[in-house]
């Protein structure tokens, strides 16, 4: 089966040409003729159950159906004729007589297949004169409604949920005429990607969401990019009065190819809470109340000339946003560097990708970056420290399509993971020991001498693997298959001591062996935020700070020659009383960064702090100035996802309320404090930033020149240290239902999941006296929260799994403050714990 | 010349004044001699007569045996409306049912040409006789809401005066 070889088929009497290899179903879509279907989709494996692409096939007596017959050279082919009518007119007639015919309240209605077939073919005899049978409508998934009754069994859904998701959550039950697609007992759990919505050709499967709320001719669809996970993918948001109504991805557009996960699609309804901030508020005798912009501005503007006369702009830190556009965060910087008049910048990136694009910078020299199409072409997928996913749903998808073509997925993590459970060989190291793990793999690999302080027995012992496990996980970095290698690291590397140390190492094998990699994003512009130049020591473009003249001309201001802070240093000189203001765009750092009350105390101690955000967090309720933001759907900017594509998009609907895009907010206030930009809208940003950091193709034009690291040596302990007090280690992970403060706001993903669970060995619920459902107090050395316990075998015994996100129970407040000394990341991973039942 | 005599005594005796006040005194003594009935001129608002049956006046909402709403919330009505007056919420009910929560005509941008009666596929909203529509106070009064149209189609009045809208 050759792409390039054409054959001729005669369709209709007309000769064309087509690729070979294709069926005739697929033929004719290329060639633009139309055959009428209900269960053929071409992304899913052919059926042939509908009956509604019959077609004529010279030679065969009798009708062939196009989804299943493959176009031969030569072929001629009819697709419409009198036989051909009859054949599928009777096919729409029996569904009809079954068809409990509800349109008038049918959420599918007007984008309905068999409405669209009916009205198509016009004059259908209704012979069948049995009763119908009034099969139920199923709510038992939180999320999507299953309308038995209007069912045409195409089985689209089945496939989808098996083929495509690899949840295997629906299956046909029973035979003929009463066959019911639903979710069954001891099947798959339902992962609520929703697709089995997007593929059903009637109203059998709807978004209950979206259930009555609105028909879908009076919704109007806009493309926005998803705000959840570093994989940006496309959205249609379903829009009407200026209100999402519901998400789905528009064909097979964007990096997404037309899956969404449940994040993106039932995500959105934090945009329209009620509680989102819809005027500033300024703190006025320790009150916040609400103010005009005017005010807002002016007053923000005075207090911060004010500190830096005062004590000095180095006095003031600022946090950008792993959320925000591309422009926004360019605009921050420039802010902070040229209005403010310090290097002090940060954002939540710092807790993931920055620590990876340290050590990529570590590594002179280019290394192959994979795409998701790459590694739904991958032969061999190696995963480090990562849970794609969990993290990046969509990234997962595309693991799993590489699967079914016959990949090896090898895993090595602590933790129990959605992933590990599709890894053909999962390698259960220890806690913390990805490091370890990474030098051990480049002593065999790469034969460095740098690496020459370790022995080999010592670094698996820390890792708990034997030689011959090492010695299979190298293997998949070696032999012929290559190029077809992507390595997957995760905030499991990353967010470990020395874990640039450990990127840069790691991508050295990759360079060497002529792999790929690619490192997973937990936030939709991690990777945006950095190469905007939200960083200390980076400006746009990662240009290193003595590049500062190109931008300084550009700029018309000084651009300061001190590399700043990093977020957890500006904490400490807050706690220090040196750091007097916080200008913090769209991060909550209180709930995000690890050790709340270390942050907290931080920021209460700073004299002023500026929190420009949605909602009202709890880092906002710190706040002097709270200046409303719009969300994604209501501004235009551009993200840039984990493979590095940068996608711009339009805003969608008007911003709630008195709510402005932060990069308005930010040129306004730089025009209060007497420095003001001179961009009228964002494309004027946006060519700014292009012009000073050059794209090609879709991909930015990075300054990626080698940075040395310090290599850490033998005595660096890497993992838990065991601590009597507190017997149980707990691991983060991620969850698919949440992803920052605005999934915890979603209607949907609070369906999908309520509360945080925290996963245990049933040896230790034993133990401790605790079943299914019971909650637990869990205290570490810093904090304690409130958990309920749900029981999972498959984890490893005495240590527990605890999903990031939930605010119910922030797995955050239990982690100390410590941060690395290359990345300056704070260590997020696991923690000593002890449990007691309530 | 003796045109310019003519014109002269015309003049002079206020003959074309004249004229004019005999026709006038003229309808004016019809007046008080006619009885009221044969008048063309109808006395409104203080003599109505009410409009004929196809006329396509102010919107009523009809009500089934029941007496629960026939309209289903299908939207077809919006769909056909060809001013964009019209305006519909549904939501899901206890039951999963489909509940119509809002409805609302802008009775500025309606155009009376009826499509929404004739779309509709329950027969729930019907154009009644009542052709009095202005109103002097605010815009909102111009929003007909469900109740105002429930309470037309339940009385289906000729007049204003006999509705309190």
């Amino acid at each position: 089966m050759s792409g390039n070889n054409l054959i001729s088929v005669t369709v209709n009497d007309k000769v064309y040409q087509v690729p070979a290899g294709l069926s005739i179903i697929q033929a004719a879509d290329r060639i633009g003729v139309c055959i009428p279907r209900f269960c053929y989709l071409e992304k899913l494996s052919p059926l042939g159950g509908c009956r509604m692409c019959l077609i004529t096939v010279q030679g065969i007596p009798k009708l062939q159906t196009a989804c299943t017959t493959p176009a031969k050279d030569g072929m001629v082919v009819v697709t419409e004729s009198e036989e051909i009518d009859k054949a599928r007119k009777a096919t729409l007639e029996l569904q009809l007589a079954q068809h409990p015919l509800d349109c008038f309240h049918c959420d599918k209605a007007t984008r309905c297949d068999l409405q669209d077939l009916t009205y198509l073919f016009g004059d259908i005899q209704h012979r069948y004169d049995f009763p119908r049978k009034d099969l139920p409508t199923l709510y038992d998934n939180p999320l999507i409604e299953r309308n038995l009754g209007r069912c045409v069994h195409c089985e689209r859904c089945v496939r989808v949920c098996e083929e495509i998701q690899g949840a295997d959550a629906i299956s046909a039950t029973r035979r003929g005429r009463p066959t019911e697609m639903r979710e069954v007992p001891g099947g798959g759990e339902c992962q609520h990607c929703g697709h089995c919505v997007d593929v059903c050709p009637v109203g059998a499967n709807l978004d209950r969401l979206f259930s009555h709320r609105g028909r879908p001719f009076q919704m109007e669809e806009g493309l926005s990019l998803c705000p959840y996970c570093g994989c940006g993918c496309t959205l249609s948001l379903n829009t009407r009065e200026g209100r999402i109504m519901r998400v789905w991805p528009r064909g097979d557009e964007g990096v997404n190819h037309g899956s969404l996960c449940a994040r993106g699609r039932f995500g959105w309804g934090f945009v329209n809470h009620p509680e989102r901030l819809a005027r500033p508020r300024i703190k006025k005798n320790g009150q916040l109340v609400e103010v005009d912009w005017e005010e807002a501005l002016l007053f923000t503007a005075t207090r911060l000339e004010k500190i830096i006369r005062e004590h000095g702009p180095q006095s003031v830190g600022g946090l950008g946003s792993a959320r925000a556009t591309d422009e926004a965060n360019y605009l921050f910087q420039r802010f902070m560097r040229c209005v403010i008049g310090n290097n002090n910048i940060d954002s939540s990136a710092r807790l993931g990708y920055t620590a990876g694009l340290t050590g990529r910078l570590g590594v002179a020299g280019d290394v192959r970056e994979a795409t998701l199409d790459d590694v739904r072409r991958a032969a061999r997928l190696l995963v480090i420290g990562a849970d794609p996913v969990e993290t990046n749903p969509i990234l997962g998808l595309a693991m799993k399509a590489a699967i079914r073509k016959g990949a090896t997925v090898v895993v090595a993590d602590p933790r129990t993971t959605l992933t590990s459970r599709w890894a053909s060989q999962h390698f259960r190291i220890r806690p913390g020991s990805e490091v370890p793990l990474i030098l051990a793999l480049a002593r065999l690999l790469l034969n460095e001498r740098e690496l020459s302080a370790f022995k080999d027995a010592d670094l698996l012992a820390r890792i708990a693997l034997r030689s011959e496990e090492l010695a299979s996980l190298a293997g998949m970095l070696e032999g012929d298959a290559a190029e077809q290698t992507v390595v997957l690291a995760g905030r499991g590397v990353t967010q470990a001591p020395y874990g640039a140390s450990a990127v840069a190492a790691l991508l050295r094998i990759v360079a060497k062996r002529g792999a790929s990699y690619l490192l997973t994003v937990d936030r939709n512009n991690e990777r945006g935020s950095c190469e905007a130049g939200v960083l200390p020591d980076r400006l746009p473009g990662l240009a290193p700070l003595s590049d500062r003249e190109r931008f300084e001309k550009v700029w018309g201001q000084k651009v300061p020659e001190q590399p700043g802070l990093s977020a957890y240093e500006m904490l400490q000189a807050a706690r220090d009383g040196k750091q007097k203001a916080f200008y913090i765009m769209g991060e909550n750092p209180v709930d995000d960064f690890p050790d709340t009350r270390y942050v907290e105390e931080a920021l209460s101690s700073a004299e002023f702090l500026v929190v420009q955000d949605l909602f009202m967090t709890p880092t906002a309720v710190m706040a002097d100035v709270i200046l409303p933001s719009a969300s994604f759907a209501e501004k235009a900017g551009q993200f840039t996802n984990l493979e590095g594509r940068v996608q711009p998009y339009t805003a969608v609907i008007p911003p709630v309320g008195q709510a402005r895009p932060d990069a308005r907010i930010l040129v306004e206030l730089s025009r209060k404090m007497g420095k003001g930009f001179p961009h009228k809208n964002i494309v004027e940003v946006r060519e700014e930033m292009n012009n000073l950091v050059p794209m090609k193709e879709s991909q930015r034009q990075l300054a990626c020149n080698g940075l040395s690291h310090a290599v850490p040596g033998p005595e660096v302990q890497w993992g838990p240290v065991e601590d009597s007090d507190f017997p149980y280690l707990l691991l983060t992970t991620a969850s698919l239902y949440r992803n920052g403060a605005e999934s915890n706001l979603a209607v949907g993903l609070q369906k999908g999941q309520e509360r945080a669970a925290l996963r245990l060995h049933p040896a230790d619920a034993q133990g401790l006296g605790v079943s299914d459902g019971d909650s637990v107090m869990v205290t570490s050395k810093t904090g304690e929260i409130q958990v309920s316990v749900r029981l999972d075998d498959e984890i490893a015994p005495d240590t527990l799994q605890l999903a990031e996100g939930f605010s119910d129970a922030n797995p955050k407040t239990l982690f100390g403050h410590e941060i690395d000394p290359v990345t300056r990341t704070p260590m997020a991973r696991y923690v000593q714990v002890k449990m007691r039942k309530l | 010349m003796s045109e310019k005599l003519n014109r002269f005594i015309r003049t002079i005796t206020l003959f074309e004044l004249l004229k004019g006040l005999a026709l006038t005194g003229s309808v004016w003594v019809k007046s008080i001699v006619t009885p009221k009935a044969v008048l063309v001129t109808r006395q409104y608002p203080e003599e109505k007569r009410p409009s004929f049956p196809a006329f396509k006046g102010h919107h009523g909402f009809l009500k089934d045996e029941d007496g629960s709403l026939k309209c289903v919330g299908c939207g077809i009505c919006a769909a056909a409306c060809p001013a964009n007056a019209i305006r519909i919420e549904t939501e899901e009910g206890l039951q999963h049912e489909k509940v119509v929560t809002g409805y609302e005509i802008d009775a500025f941008r309606c155009i009376y040409c009826g499509l929404c009666e004739e779309s509709c596929p329950k027969d729930a909203i019907v154009l009644t006789q009542l052709f009095e529509l202005a109103d002097y106070e605010n815009r909102e009064r111009y929003i007909w809401k469900m109740d105002r149209l429930l309470a037309v189609g339940e009385k289906r009045p000729l007049f204003r005066d006999e509705i309190d809208l």
